[in-house]
């Protein structure tokens, strides 16, 4: 009977350092600049280049100032953040993919964004509320003087994934596209391609 | 406008190139690197359509091995502050045996009036 206590004593004191042991991992702050490879899927440092490519296409390709001199006597671009859809097998937040590119894009100050629809409903309460006669008529916006959107701005991410004997080959693709609301023409459209290995 | 501007070396990993104000660099961080990697040529313009600042600096493989590196760019206004720019990175990239490489930069808006490019040995987080 002693000797079952004394082991199960024991076996208690080794999962108790077990779990003591877990507690005590070491956390680091990391360079969010650096380039990350933990795994082989879809991560920051694929965002990033996505992100950048597209970004310095977008910000000096001659299409989109040909059209922009055409359709609006040279002024910017209002763009409308579209559909963007996740083609791969991994789950990925394409929304953040996009955010991206439409930060740098309005930070450029080459383009110009419409609000998002699911934002047009909060905006709409907002100017209602304002016209209700509860704010300053000088500080009250009005309704009719939202920007309309030239282009809509819409993407797709897709993969081909290639797996023999532990080794696996991803190979990512990023298409975006610029098309015209009022011509439903494509404006420009461009491709980013990564391609990676777990050896 | 576009305009070019060639470049000279101050020391065996930094080349110096003048910019519309101020001299930008491109620096290559690691020793063991600079024996095999040689910055050729760096051209400046300004982009055409946005008058943004697009670098390209050509690296040469002078080994006969794949060398794999980062780059990673920075930008500076006319008074030398750096700009801030969410998508800045380190870029993993590949040269072959020999080959001749352009590397090339688009500044985030139109305040950056020079750089710098930086290479290294890769450095991932893992």
């Amino acid at each position: 009977m002693k000797t079952t206590r004394k082991g199960f004593g024991l076996a208690l004191t080794f999962a108790l350092l077990a779990i003591a042991g877990c507690g005590g991992q070491q956390v680091t702050y990391e360079d969010e600049e650096a380039v990350e490879t933990l795994t082989e899927d879809f991560g920051s440092t694929d965002v990033q280049m996505m992100a950048e490519e597209m970004i310095d296409d977008m910000n000096s390709h001659p299409a989109i100032q040909a059209f922009q001199n055409e359709t609006k006597e040279g002024q910017r671009l209002i763009v409308l953040l579209s559909k963007v859809r996740n083609k791969t097998s991994e789950h990925i937040d394409m929304r953040n993919v996009m955010n991206s590119i439409r930060n740098g894009l309005i930070r450029s100050g080459r383009f110009r964004f419409a609000a998002d629809k699911e934002r047009r409903q909060d905006i709409l309460d907002e100017i209602e509320y304002m016209e209700s006669g509860a704010v300053d008529p000088k500080q009250a916006k009005a309704f009719g003087k939202q920007v309309g959107a030239d282009v809509f701005f819409s993407g797709e991410l897709t993969s081909i994934d290639k797996k023999r004997d532990g080794k696996r080959i991803i190979h990512y693709k990023l298409t975006l596209m610029l098309e015209s609301i009022e011509l439903a023409e494509i404006v420009w459209i461009n491709e980013k391609e990564i391609r990676k290995k777990r050896a | 406008m576009t305009t070019a501007a060639g470049c000279s070396t101050s020391a065996a990993n930094v080349a110096n190139v003048d910019t519309e104000s101020g001299q930008s660099d491109v620096l290559i961080g690691d020793e063991d690197l600079y024996d095999d990697l040689k910055i050729q040529d760096i051209k400046t313009r300004n982009a055409e359509t946005s008058g943004f600042l697009e670098v390209q600096a050509t690296l040469v493989n002078l080994d006969d091995d794949t060398i794999r590196f980062e780059y990673e760019f920075e930008w500076f206004d006319e008074s030398g502050f750096e700009l801030q720019s969410h998508t800045e990175h380190w870029n993993p990239k590949i040269i072959y045996g020999h080959q001749r490489l352009p590397i090339k930069g688009t500044a985030p808006d139109g305040r950056a009036k020079s750089f710098k490019l930086a290479v290294r040995r890769p450095q991932e987080v893992k």
